[in-house]
């Protein structure tokens, strides 16, 4: 069951990255810049639902993640100089220590209380890069445009924030979080973390240590949130408050929900679904947060297990 | 006794509120046979075991297993050491199949065996499902998922799981519970077969499965140790007869 689920997600994922890959030709620019950006917001949905989906730890704060990344490698390269390559291990690292840090308080408490403690986490994270705005220019945020220099490719100078460095970076970082999840919701160690979710209290009495392994997904969660963060650092050239604020740690349980928790490939679906609504609703009203709200709670009442997870449960058992 | 001491309590007590659910027990379990604790129902009998296994904290009193004082103990770390609970009330995962139930526990034993850091293959993994599974009688249900099965199965269900945990102390709480007469027999005959390498503490309100099965037995009332003997010296027990007839 395991092997064949492996390989036919593998199969799946593989040709829903190359129809991804070969759009990037054919896109209008209008299109081909939403396909980036629903790929580095889907890569963060797909790192929250690790926790979510496969753990059952509701956050509500991973917005603070998603700035730790942005902010410790936009700052970074900001103030000390740092390459782009070394602002991105800077905040993988930074997020990493981060996130196992607010792990090691926030998973003393559990179900509410914990999505209390994220929420209350992230506020705390916000408001405080905002007081710090003398370090961070708080609301105003700032731009990287002149420090970050060029990339060569193959003897050809590219800025980061060209359109096909934009997609094709997107396209490598979703790429690599389907691959990694998959791998390990599939492995032992993704077994343990499902039976966590099912039920905790038995899985401790089956001999293993919760703590530990709540513990690694929250990390684990949280660096994914981070590296998506410095990459949008790195490919809008922008670090600001917007990224850290409420609404950005609602946004990927949003997407996970419509997408379908527990699966791998829904956050990707429910970003894009999502990113299209907006933006068409957007061009009606400006109220478009309401229609937010809307699509979640119809979501809940007739799609309780998100579109991947019904389609799951009714064609395709295999599907991790 | 001849035997040798596995586990031991001293002077276990534990509250609930104003209830003292178990009271001040001091419980011997001798290595290499099949030992039953018997009372009516709300005598502690779950209470007591949940207090081996770790489930619930004691108030007061000691656990020692194997020399050892287990009582500050995870319930994690109890089960690795071998001390393995089976529930009276079923406690699975009912949302997954029967075959990733019994996995969760196979690879937990199986890495305690082979060392924490290497990855246990899921063939051998595997191998361990299917035998766990085919010896409670379960063989065929792999991926029919745990919840749909009938309450006897599940109960059959948490046995496989404790069997592929590979365990030293098995407690069994109740485990003919909602079973039909044929698989209670069944069940019998399995319990003599595991006990042959496994220690089994028996927790059962069926007598003819105590009487049929353990070689030592304890009677509990109102959460303390009434008396104990071999089953005939309990069968034949005054106070005994009084507790469970009534007379
Ligand atoms: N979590 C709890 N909270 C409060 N009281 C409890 C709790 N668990 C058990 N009790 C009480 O402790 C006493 C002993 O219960 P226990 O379940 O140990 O009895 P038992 O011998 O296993 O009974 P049964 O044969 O019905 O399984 C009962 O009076 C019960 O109501
Ligand atoms: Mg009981």
């Amino acid at each position: 069951m395991r092997r064949k689920s492996l390989k036919y997600a593998l199969f799946m994922q593989g040709g829903v990255l190359l129809l991804l890959f070969l759009l990037q030709f054919f896109l209008p620019a209008y299109h081909h810049s939403s396909f980036s950006k629903i790929m580095i917001l889907a890569s963060y949905a797909i790192g929250y639902n690790f926790l979510l989906g496969y753990t059952g730890l509701m956050s509500l704060g991973h917005a603070m993640f998603f700035a730790s990344g942005m902010y410790s490698a936009g700052l970074s390269i900001f103030y000390f100089g740092f390459t782009p390559l070394e602002g991105m291990i800077f905040g993988t690292l930074f997020t990493l220590t981060v996130s196992l840090i607010f792990g090691l308080f926030a998973l003393r408490t559990k179900a509410v209380s914990f999505l209390i403690v994220t929420l209350m986490f992230g506020q705390t994270f916000y408001l405080a890069i905002l007081y710090y705005n003398e370090f961070t220019y708080g609301q105003d945020g700032f731009s990287l445009t002149d420090y970050l220099g060029t990339l060569s490719i193959l003897g050809k100078e590219y800025l980061y924030s060209d359109p096909a460095i934009r997609y094709n970076f997107a396209l490598i970082l979703l790429a690599s979080y389907l691959l990694i999840t998959t791998l390990i919701v599939l492995s032992p160690v993704g077994r343990i973390l499902i039976a966590i979710r099912e039920n905790e209290p038995r899985t401790q009495l089956l001999g293993y240590n919760v703590f530990s392994y709540k513990l690694f997904a929250l990390t684990f969660s949280g660096t994914l949130a981070g590296i998506s963060g410095a990459m949008h650092a790195l490919l809008y050239s922008y670090i600001g408050t917007t990224f850290a604020e409420i609404h950005h740690s609602i946004s990927p349980l949003l997407w996970t929900l419509l997408g379908g928790a527990g699966t791998i490939i829904g956050p990707l679906l429910g970003t894009g679904i999502m990113f299209y609504l907006i933006d068409f609703i957007s061009g009606i009203t400006s109220n478009y947060l309401l229609v937010v709200g809307v699509v979640l709670v119809l979501t809940i009442i007739w799609f309780p297990l998100g579109i991947m997870g019904t389609i799951r449960q009714k064609w395709l058992k295999w599907l991790p | 006794m001849a035997s040798v001491e596995l586990l031991s309590t001293h002077g276990l007590s534990r509250q609930y509120g104003g209830l003292t659910a178990v009271d001040n027990v001091d419980f011997n379990f001798c290595q290499d046979r099949i030992q039953a604790i018997i009372g009516p129902n709300g005598a502690g009998k779950t209470t007591l075991v949940n207090l081996i296994c770790g489930r619930v904290p004691p108030s007061s009193g000691s656990i020692i297993y194997k020399g050892k004082d287990i009582s500050k103990l995870s319930s994690a770390k109890r089960v690795q050491s071998g001390i393995v609970y089976t529930f009276q009330v079923t406690s699975i995962f009912s949302n997954l199949s029967c075959y990733e139930n019994v996995a969760l526990s196979a690879q937990r034993s199986l890495k305690t065996q082979q060392g924490k850091w290497l990855m246990v293959s899921e063939t051998v993994i595997e191998e361990q499902v299917f035998e766990s599974l085919s010896r409670v009688g379960l063989q065929g249900k792999e991926y029919q998922t745990a919840g749909t099965l009938p309450y006897g199965h599940q109960k059959l269900l948490e046995v496989a799981m404790s069997l592929a945990a590979d365990p030293e102390l098995l407690i069994l709480d109740e485990p003919t519970q909602g079973l039909a007469q044929s698989e209670i027999y069944n069940l019998i005959g399995l319990v003599r077969t595991i006990s042959k390498s496994v220690n089994v503490l028996l927790i059962e309100h069926n007598m003819e499965v105590v009487f049929n099965l353990a070689e030592y037995v304890t009677v509990m009332d109102n959460g303390s140790i009434m008396t104990e003997g071999t089953p005939s010296e309990i069968e034949n027990n005054h106070d005994v007869q009084v507790l469970y007839l009534g007379t």
